[in-house]
């Protein structure tokens, strides 16, 4: 197996409807790397995003993972929702531990543990959803998201619906976990700061219809990353003033029109 | 507080027109009167003098054995056909018609028909109610299926869970307030239905019981019996807001 194109998407469109969403998609990501899509909204990368995950099935291409087709969902690819999308009626045990149950068949209670523990939940194992913070949420979903140990963990704008302290907190979190653990990670997001931070590579996209991949930018920072650091560091400004200087110049004029008016 | 003192405003002011309408004459019995007929009542509501002169407690729990038959057969049909409909589509279009059509019909008129095909009155009247329980618990379910967030049934499908668990771990937790929506309608509805059913089939129960005392032109303990059906529909009704509660998940 190419540990270098460990996640294949190979000319992949998608329409809805007759309206082309994306166009010639093509991006390999290496097991163990940390990619991130970054766009305006509707730019259709979360729309990417749901094909690697089989929610959506693509109009044209192929999406290929650890050599085999992707032709469904399946808890090969671990997703976590923006919205966290917990279980009410379930405990945040309870929620894990549903995931846990569809791939292993023993030791469920040790690895739904396990991977509260690696959020730093242990403590809110037996609480509800409603019961806990918004951040402490997102962070059952990364649990629930991991402890099936999945070939590659797809995030969907994980930290989108937070406050930016908790985001941050979060952000760190999350680049300690995976270092931990060495997933594969393709992460979804319109923030410029995160996707520098977390990522070693940035896959900018153009904005729709058929949107494409415009640019991709090589992170190469040396890890662990410290967000103080980096936040002075020229190589990480000259980074991040490239992505902008895409997302406003480079992604199409009606994006740009757009970005102005917001 | 002054939630209290409304209430106790509405009722006061409620027995004080009760009194000065009872006062004009006609045949009206006064607050006090229609007391002292209860207290005799209440004080044996569990006797039975023979079929046709029983306690005013037998005959409310003949009536709410009623329900309870026709309802809980009308739970065990209603509840799962609800899900088929909200899960299939297809189902939803063939029972869209008859529901339509059927639902607005007044329960009694079923009435004749369980006669018939029962030659009874007392499986009649449990039939009758059966039919009224049916349309609410089946519209409800079914609506409660289809507003299923779809971010749910996401992770049904991400988890790849069976059939069976994405019906014990996702639907039927996420329908249970819908269908206790439904039950809470039907069961209210019922208790209305019975009434008016058993006036029409005689025997022992509540509904029955107002008649015969019209008959016996004992307008106090029709008035008693009215205070009773709406106790008793009270409690019902705070019984199923409570379980909903319960399974409300916080919101």
């Amino acid at each position: 197996m190419a540990a270098d194109k460990y996640l294949r998407i190979e000319g992949v469109g998608m329409a809805f409807a007759g309206y082309p969403a994306l166009a010639g998609i093509d991006l390999a990501v290496r097991k163990g790397e940390f990619v991130t899509l970054i766009g305006h909204s509707g730019c259709g990368k979360s729309t990417l995003l749901n094909l690697v995950a089989g929610l959506l099935k693509p109009t044209s291409g192929a999406i290929i993972l650890a050599e085999r087709e992707v032709a469904g969902p399946g808890p090969d690819r671990g997703v976590v929702f923006q919205n966290h999308s917990l279980l009410p009626w379930l405990t945040c045990f309870g929620n894990v531990h549903l995931a846990v149950g569809r791939v292993f068949k023993s030791a469920l209670r040790e690895r739904t543990q396990a991977a509260l523990a690696l959020v730093g939940l242990s403590d809110a194992a037996q609480k509800y959803p409603h019961q806990i913070s918004g951040g402490m949420k997102q962070r059952v979903g990364i649990a629930r998201a991991l402890a099936m140990e999945p070939k590659v963990l797809l995030l969907d704008e994980p930290f989108g619906a937070l406050d930016a302290l908790t985001r941050a907190t979060l952000q760190d979190e999350l680049m300690r976990i995976v270092e931990r653990t060495g997933s594969t990670v393709l992460m979804v997001t319109h923030d410029v700061d995160e996707a520098v931070l977390l990522s070693d590579r940035v896959v900018m996209m153009t904005t729709g219809p058929a949107a494409r991949i415009g640019e991709v930018l090589e992170v190469n920072l040396p890890r662990p990353r410290d967000r103080l650091a980096l936040a002075a560091d020229p190589r990480s400004v000259a980074l991040r003033a490239r992505a902008l200087t895409f997302l406003y110049e480079k992604a199409t004029p009606r994006a740009r029109l757009v970005a102005v008016n917001e | 507080m002054v939630r209290a003192v409304a209430m106790a405003c509405g009722l006061g002011l409620f027995v004080l027109l009760w009194h000065i309408v009872a006062k004009q004459g006609g045949r009206i019995p006064e607050p006090g009167a229609v007391w002292e007929a209860a207290t005799r009542i209440f004080a044996d509501p569990f006797y039975s003098k023979g079929p046709n002169d029983q306690g005013i407690g037998w005959n409310v729990l003949k009536s709410l054995e009623r329900v309870a038959i026709g309802f809980g057969m009308a739970a065990l049909v209603g509840i799962p056909l609800g899900f088929m409909i909200g899960r299939w589509r297809f189902l939803a279009d063939m029972a869209a018609p008859l529901v339509a059509l059927l639902r607005p019909v007044s329960p009694l008129a079923w009435l004749p028909i369980g006669l018939l095909l029962f030659k009874a009155a007392n499986p009649a009247a449990i039939y009758v109610i059966f039919v009224c329980s049916l349309w609410p618990m089946i519209v409800n379910t079914a609506a409660g299926v289809r507003l299923v967030p779809q971010d749910y049934l996401n992770v049904a499908r991400v988890l790849k869970l069976p059939e069976w668990q994405v019906f014990t771990k996702i639907l039927f937790p996420a329908v249970l307030p819908h269908v206790i929506t439904g039950v809470r309608l039907s069961i209210g509805v019922a208790w209305l239905v019975i009434v008016a059913a058993e006036m029409l089939t005689g025997g022992v129960g509540i509904g029955f019981w107002v008649w015969d005392e019209w008959n016996n032109l004992k307008v106090e303990h029709i008035i008693i019996a009215i205070i009773t059906i709406g106790l008793v529909g009270l409690a019902l009704e705070q019984a199923l807001v409570l379980l909903a509660r319960r399974f409300s998940y916080g919101g």
